[in-house]
């Protein structure tokens, strides 16, 4: 984008009011209809979508023997892999499409099935004992949840799921019946006060929240059974709210704006590299012959901070710098010879690098500092201890981990942490893994499918690093390639998928090719709406994932990333800071700003955005987008980069320095601050 | 553009020759033939920048906001300077579509560009102190970096530049100048360097006439043997512009044919 207008502009000064058109492009030989997307869902294979669409095309002419024999081949397959449940890209797992196009039949449709299967459905009820009484009460409700004994059949096996712990395996069956069974002889208000149980001990809170509505506007002086105990509904599951729910933070639409000082002078700056080996790292695609500039030429280091410290993941090299002082407090090497580590090789990957604080514990994505820049050498996961630097586990020394590359941000969460990763040697099939956070065991790992692109491959260019985001017990996972998957954060079993418009990513790689400028920018949860722009996605898509569904989408700037989003606007930023209505999804307005990394993190507060550029710090007034100040600061050597804020102290993070300046004094100050670092503290200009 | 009023006119030099045509061969070679070189210069009196602002979309839409915001920034960053002497003029604006297609094998997307040129005129510059002009020269410089605009001057985009330890490095180009300097009322300057010219061949022609023991006669003929005006960087320019602040020179050249008398003759 950022050549094309360079084209336009300097084509414009000679040519006057001018209309240039390009040429059409050609679409591809392959398959002229369905370009190849750069990843790919673990789908079903296409025979069991086009049975799908068979049973519909004949359920609509009401020819029930075809129609039930074409979905056969649905039931057969595997229930889990996921099947499009639109048009529109969302993706649900098999079972969960088969019992849907069930139950949406009309009820001469529901009437012939139970004709045709009632019988079989009886009898693997009656069956349904002992140790095949899972798999069996299973078999009803995936297959047969239309016949006499399918809810019957849910409800058994939402009980043996909750006793097992799959809290979200045994929400769908009790809701399926609500949802699903209107006929049903059993309590409806039994099972909304059993599934909002079971939404909760998942840790999906909003699910509580709609079903604890319902219960209370529906049926509020009715008693359920539980346990032998007969409970009002609805004072049952306050009961339940008030002793289980855990506390949590205020939205981060509300954070009050930052009071950057007067004077430019900072209160510390710590220089991370000299100037000749900045100069020399940003000249490393020229040095190897290629005329091209790498990812590390305009990278800015991995970066998290607390109220003590700032803490750097800089090419491996790991540091704490103190926050009041600027004093460097600990580190794991010295990095003298980084540049000339750096020259040596090209596969730097130096956005796979992360670093997260939580709590006492830095969480780091690394390789080892005598790998850099060398193929085939895996990142790892490790845990340090953020005062001094001391080293816990890592994912190198820990058998059922040496064969992952680490991908991502890591995502901290209780006694576990989520990270993406791919397996050694097999770098497009992308994966999602649990540790727990004690001693970096296993505890799943999820595969959510498939680049067309090996990103082990693509050291020109930024590869695409997973963002993760925990909410209400459910995991969402970002490729940045063109797919999102939710997940159950308990099981890592997948919920649901949407498949989005998103560019192949150029592997090759030619002298002279021009670099592209590229942003990345983790998903934003806003209650139930989603919003996802993914880093090669010209698209922007809000999707409630309560249902899910796709609520929206728009064109925007492939360049763009994600900052923000408040009651009223949607803010992007990258070559430009955009506004959004969120209400008619239209361009407020845009205000474009200096160009100079990609690798940017600006802070968005209660009436602000701020954006650290090659020129300083930007501060824009979200109602219009002009600037409200431009504080220079003192780093204007640097290309820009990260912002990120302390209760005391904003700090900037450029491929050259880290520059602390004081926030004057302010209502609200510390409040912001607090929200804004916990913003900003999920990754250096990554995630 | 030069008025004949100012300059010997071709009828005038036509005349001269059908005069000389008719004279006999001897009196042709009774004649001589010079020189003259003339050279003024003067302060230049107006800076210009050239900018541009635009704004690109897929959505046709959202190019137009994008553009009538960028203008609206860059316009209103120049108003808050409050330079008396500055004028802020919209220019050309273009319109451009082009393909986006970075995905393979995907349909390629187009785009909408609304591009607008801006004109700055900065004014009375020659009664500016040269400390207080650099200043006010870089203010509007960054003023225009800052409101996102580009420097047309500027053959690279901002993103291909890299700083590198406070030296700006220009990959593979050459650095260009941003800011044009120029002399608004220049004809009489030409009509000095005619002046100069003329008396230039003159005093030539004298000294020639000397050594042959003859005195001048007549003006026989004049040919305006260079019409160029040069830059102080010694390339020829179409008007009295510089991209360096300094005095400009404008030069003229006249070829002038006398009659030679004796140094009786004429007495």
């Amino acid at each position: 984008m950022a050549l094309a207008v360079g084209c336009l502009l300097s084509c414009a000064s000679q040519a006057r009011a001018q209309i240039v058109l390009a040429a059409p492009v050609v679409a591809s030989e392959e398959n002229p209809n369905e370009p190849k997307r750069p990843f790919t869902l673990p789908a079903q294979k296409n025979e069991v979508a086009e049975s799908l669409a068979d049973f519909r095309r004949y359920a609509e002419k009401t020819t029930w023997e075809r129609a039930f024999k074409a979905l056969e081949k649905v039931q057969e397959a595997d229930p889990n892999a996921l099947t499009p449940s639109s048009s529109d890209g969302l993706y649900m797992p098999t079972r969960q499409v088969l019992r849907l196009a069930l139950a949406e039949l009309p009820p001469a449709g529901k009437q012939a099935y139970r004709l045709f299967h009632d019988a079989d459905a009886k009898t693997l009820f009656s069956q349904a004992e002992g140790k095949d009484e899972t798999e069996k009460l299973r078999k009803v409700f995936n297959d047969f949840f239309i016949t006499s004994v399918g809810d019957a059949a849910a409800d058994r096996l939402g009980d043996i799921y909750f006793e097992q712990g799959e809290m979200d395996k045994a929400a769908e069956c009790w809701q399926a019946v609500v949802k699903w069974c209107p006929e049903s002889s059993l309590p409806r208000v039994r099972l909304l006060v059993k599934s909002a149980i079971a939404e909760a001990r998942g840790g999906h809170w909003d699910a509580f929240d709609d079903l604890n509505r319902e219960v209370r506007q529906r049926h509020a002086e009715e008693k359920v059974v539980l346990g032998g105990k007969s409970l009002a509904a609805s004072e049952h599951l306050d009961a339940f709210e008030k002793k289980n729910r855990p506390e949590t933070r205020a939205a981060e639409s509300r954070q009050p704006d930052l009071h950057l000082p007067v004077a430019d002078a900072p209160s510390w700056q710590f220089r991370i590299i000299p100037q000749r080996d900045a100069s020399a790292i940003a000249q490393v695609g020229m040095n190897w012959g290629w005329g091209m500039r790498f990812p590390v030429a305009e990278m800015v280091p991995a970066a998290a901070v607390d109220d003590q410290r700032a803490y750097l993941n800089f090419l491996g090299y790991l540091l704490a710098v103190d926050v009041k002082t600027g004093k460097l407090l600990w580190r794991s090497a010295r990095f003298s010879d980084l540049a000339q580590k750096v020259q040596q090789n090209q596969y730097h990957y130096p956005e796979q690098y992360a670093i997260v604080v939580s709590g006492d514990t830095l969480w780091c994505v690394t390789r080892d500092v005598g790998q850099i820049g060398q193929h085939g050498q895996p990142f790892r996961i490790g845990r340090w201890e953020a005062a001094t630097g001391k080293a816990g586990w890592n994912s190198q020394n820990i058998n059922d981990l040496q064969q992952w590359n680490i991908m991502g941000v890591p995502l901290p969460a209780g006694d576990r942490v989520y990270v993406a990763a791919a397996k050694n040697g097999q770098g497009a099939e992308q994966y999602v893994l649990a540790l727990q956070a004690s001693d970096g065991k296993l505890l799943w790992s999820t595969h959510l499918g498939t680049h067309q692109a090996d990103q082990t491959q693509m050291w020109h260019r930024r590869t695409a690093q997973p963002s993760l985001i925990l909410a209400g017990g459910r995991l969402f996972v970002e490729s940045h390639a063109g797919g999102l998957v939710a997940l159950d954060a308990a099981s890592g079993a997948i919920e649901w998928a949407f498949a989005y418009d998103s560019s192949m990513p150029d592997t090759n790689n030619w002298y002279n090719q021009p670099s592209s400028f590229t942003t990345l920018a983790p998903p934003i949860l806003v209650g139930k709406t989603l919003y996802i722009k993914g880093m090669r996605s010209d698209r922007i898509y809000a999707i409630d994932v309560s249902t899910p569904k796709l609520l929206w989408k728009r064109p925007v700037g492939e360049s763009s990333m994600l900052v923000g989003v408040d009651d009223e606007n949607l803010y992007l930023s990258g070559e430009e800071v955009l506004a959004i209505d969120l209400a008619t999804q239209k361009l407020k307005w845009a205000s474009r700003l200096p160009n100079g990394t990609g690798w940017l993190k600006p802070l968005v507060t209660h009436d602000r955005v701020y954006q650290f550029t090659s020129r300083g710090i930007f501060e824009l007034d979200k109602r219009n987008g002009d600037t409200v100040r431009l504080f220079r600061g003192s780093d204007l050597d640097s290309l820009g980069g990260v912002m990120l804020a302390t209760s005391t102290r904003v700090l900037t993070v450029s491929n050259l320095a880290v520059t602390a300046y004081a926030l004057s004094e302010g209502a609200g100050r510390d409040d912001a601050t607090k929200s804004a670092q916990a913003t900003a503290a999920i990754g250096a200009g990554r995630n | 553009m030069f008025s004949t009023r100012r300059r010997p006119s071709t009828l005038a030099v036509c005349a001269c020759l059908v005069h000389a045509l008719a004279w006999s061969a001897a009196a042709q070679e009774r004649a001589i033939s010079v020189t003259g070189n003339g050279e003024v210069s003067a302060r230049p009196n107006r800076l210009q920048i050239e900018l541009q602002t635009s704004g690109m979309a897929e959505l046709t839409q959202d190019a137009i906001i994008k553009y009538d915001d960028a203008l609206r920034r860059v316009t209103e960053a120049f108003e808050k300077l409050q330079l008396d002497q500055l004028a802020v003029e919209p220019g050309d604006i273009s319109f451009a579509s082009t393909l986006v297609n970075n995905a393979r094998g995907a349909q390629a997307k187009p785009q909408m560009a609304i591009l607008q040129s801006i004109k700055l005129t900065l004014s009375q510059v020659d009664q500016i102190p040269q400390k207080e002009l650099v200043a006010t020269v870089g203010k509007l410089i960054d003023t225009a970096q800052d409101a996102g605009a580009t420097i047309s001057n500027n053959p690279v985009g901002s993103f291909n530049m890299v700083n590198q330890g406070g030296r700006l490095i220009v990959r593979n180009q050459v650095a260009q100048p941003l800011v044009a300097l120029w002399v608004s009322d220049f004809e009489p300057l030409y009509d000095q360097a005619y002046q100069k010219a003329f008396e230039d061949a003159t005093v030539r022609a004298e000294k020639l006439a000397k050594l042959a023991h003859k005195k001048l006669g007549d003006v026989l003929s004049i040919d305006e043997s260079s019409q160029r005006v040069y830059g102080p960087d010694g390339s020829a320019v179409q008007s009295l512009a510089s991209v360096r602040l300094g005095p400009i020179p404008v030069r003229a050249s006249l070829r002038v044919r006398f009659a030679l008398l004796s140094e009786d003759q004429g007495e």
